[in-house]
């Protein structure tokens, strides 16, 4: 039995590797430690890889031994290592077989699940979407940033709107707020509006109010400094005063 | 049952499958006599199998699931608070009573896109249980009134043909004191109750203008029959509400809502329709994939942002929320005032932003919105 593929290009840590029979399993995992995987059952093994080994992981894993045994079955192999759900299983390998080198190396950096390959359900990958994702992900993005990125452009996309800027960025999370921008402009200029309507009240050099969005609601925050009880009353006299400007502002 | 009513139903399942336990039961019966090429064997272990493991199914075991019916007993308890009540909602004391689960029709924000998982339609063929239940609750109620529905996992009537609860309902209610039910419905599934009259039954529609309707409702009654079937139920002597919920913004939505205020005005006098209610868009976040794989990317539910809140659910910016239902009471009473309008699963803040009160201050809404004893 050989094992082709050449996965050691994957990972930048030390390689470790496990062996199997001949077959071998993984190597670059440098969180496993070296045992002689020699002599012991293949479930045992497989126990042993569900430890330390994320979805992308295991796929390379099972793709290493089917390919070594055509009669293995995968469908048992997720099982043992915990991943139960076939139907997001087989919606996300096919995936794995589409996305770029660079979506698997991410996905692999930042454990992706099964079920976080939902953003792209449903979704016909054509290669201009593969030619934004593989440069999305030069920004480097974090696991959150990075499904929202794919999330807002592939709207974007469908409604004809993802422009070639977007391919340009160097930083994630300047091309993801440039992305929620122009997907939700409604929400932004309207919070836009109010913080610049809120900075034009005069409240005095010691008071601050300023908002922010906390999910769906807007906040108000006061700060309000003073060296002295009577200079905090006149501070808070001229809020008071404001009131209305400030209601005016919120709505 | 009427012919085009059986070829609905024969075009929209698959497999009736009916639990042992289930057998003897008259709903099974009544599947099986209406249905009887679509009855299949039922065997556990095969069942099993068909259940996804675990978490949310995917969009074609979710399409599967409402092919296929299968009629078992219930075990728990029928009769619940309805989940709007917590603290962070005001609660306007609703009570559900959940006879089946999953629905035939195909709205793209259903929230059971999430939270259902089992690979059914499921109707429980022991109502005798959850009657029961109903007669407890009537016992504690000490002189109190509740509203309670049967329309929170499933759709009241969507069914009701074939099953003939909401009968059997009906009639159980008649002669007792205390609660009131409401048959929650986007169907106009209602010939067979015309003439069970009662003033301790609603009927009520959930509705939208028409264009929401047309894209976002698959399978349901437009808004024309919904309106027609609700103007019957009234002249039959049933009292009626209207739940406009979800609100859905899209570019339009001013039009589009007054053209639906116009309807029910042209249709209804407020003296019919003892309540009307709002709520916005709300869904659990992970739905929101689900809803853009099985329905269009650019449909009307995916156009404003939706952020999360307080409960955890995704929901429009607060303060569009209350534009919304604010431009949605007004519409309403300059028509005539006496309409009584209600937030759904809505926070105290937008209440206030709404009606400048909370709902317990509001006139006409007082009694609705004041605490029960605990059920």
């Amino acid at each position: 039995m050989n094992f082709a593929a050449d996965l050691s290009s994957l990972y930048k840590e030390t390689p470790v590797e496990q062996v199997w029979g001949s077959i071998r399993l993984t190597k670059g995992f440098s969180n496993l430690k070296q045992i002689n995987l020699k002599e012991i059952p293949l479930q045992e093994v497989l126990s042993f890889l569900g430890e330390g080994l994320n979805f992308l992981d295991h796929v390379r894993v099972a793709k290493c031994i089917k390919l070594a045994l055509p009669d293995f079955d995968t469908d048992e192999y997720f099982k043992a290592v915990n991943y139960h759900h076939t139907s997001y299983l087989l919606k996300s390998l096919e995936l794995i077989s589409i996305l770029p080198k660079s979506f698997i190396d991410w996905a692999t950096e930042k454990n992706i699940s099964p079920k976080d390959f939902r953003v792209f359900f449903g979704v016909d990958l054509n290669d201009e979407l593969l030619r934004f994702i593989d440069a999305s992900l030069q920004t480097k993005p974090s696991k959150s940033e990075g499904l929202l990125i794919f999330e807002y452009a592939l709207d974007l996309y469908f409604s004809k709107s993802l422009d070639e800027k977007f391919y340009n960025f160097k930083d994630a999370s300047k091309l993801l707020s440039a992305l929620k921008k122009k997907r939700f402009l409604k929400t932004f200029e309207s919070d836009e509006l109010v913080e610049s309507k809120i900075s034009k009240i005069d409240f005095g050099s010691d008071s601050k109010l300023k908002t922010m969005r906390d999910g769906d609601k807007r906040l108000l925050f006061l700060e309000v400094k003073s060296t002295h009880p009577l200079k905090l009353k006149t501070a808070i006299e001229r809020i008071s005063q404001n009131i209305t400007k400030i209601e005016d502002a919120w709505n | 049952m009427e012919l085009n009513l059986l070829k609905h139903y024969q075009e929209s399942f698959d497999n009736i499958y009916i639990h042992p336990d289930s057998l003897s039961s008259d709903v099974a019966r009544r599947f099986t006599s209406l249905f009887p090429e679509k009855i299949k064997s039922y065997d556990e272990k095969k069942q099993q199998k068909l259940k996804p493991s675990s978490g949310i199914m995917t969009s074609e075991e979710f399409n599967q699931s409402k092919r296929n019916i299968l009629i078992k007993p219930y075990e728990g308890n029928f009769f619940k608070q309805c989940p709007g009540n917590n603290s962070l909602s005001a609660c306007c004391n609703y009570f559900v009573l959940n006879l089946g689960s999953q629905c035939h029709f195909n709205c793209s924000y259903c929230y059971l896109q999430t939270f259902l998982n089992t690979p059914y339609l499921i109707v429980y063929s022991n109502i005798e249980k959850a009657l029961a239940e109903l007669e407890d609750v009537i016992k504690k109620l000490n002189g109190k009134t509740v509203r309670v529905g049967t329309g929170e996992v499933i759709d009241s009537l969507g069914l009701d043909p074939i099953t003939e609860y909401s009968k059997k309902i009906i009639h159980f209610l008649k002669d007792k004191e205390g609660v009131t039910l409401e048959l929650k419905t986007k169907s106009d599934f209602i010939n067979h109750l015309l003439s069970e009259a009662s003033e301790k039954t609603t009927f009520s529609w959930s509705i939208n203008p028409e264009l929401i309707i047309k894209e976002e409702e698959h399978g349901t009654a437009n808004l024309k029959q919904r309106l027609e079937a609700a103007r019957k139920c009234r002249d039959a002597g049933f009292k009626i509400g209207f739940h406009i919920d979800p609100v859905i913004w899209h570019s339009d939505w001013k039009k589009s809502y007054l053209e639906l205020i116009e309807s029910i005005n042209l249709n209804f006098k407020p003296s019919d329709v003892p309540y009307i209610s709002l709520g916005a868009l709300r869904i659990q976040p992970e739905q929101r994939h689900m809803m853009k794989e099985r329905f269009k990317r650019d449909s009307f539910v995916n156009q404003a942002e939706m952020l999360k809140s307080s409960d955890g659910k995704l929901r429009y910016d607060a303060s569009l929320r209350s534009e919304m239902f604010k431009f949605i009471v007004d519409g309403f009473k300059s028509k005539n005032r006496a309409w009584n309008i209600f937030l759904c699963m809505e926070s105290p803040e937008t209440w206030l932003s709404t009606y400048e009160n909370y709902p317990s201050k509001v006139d006409g809404l007082k009694d609705l919105f004041t605490p029960r004893p605990s059920l």
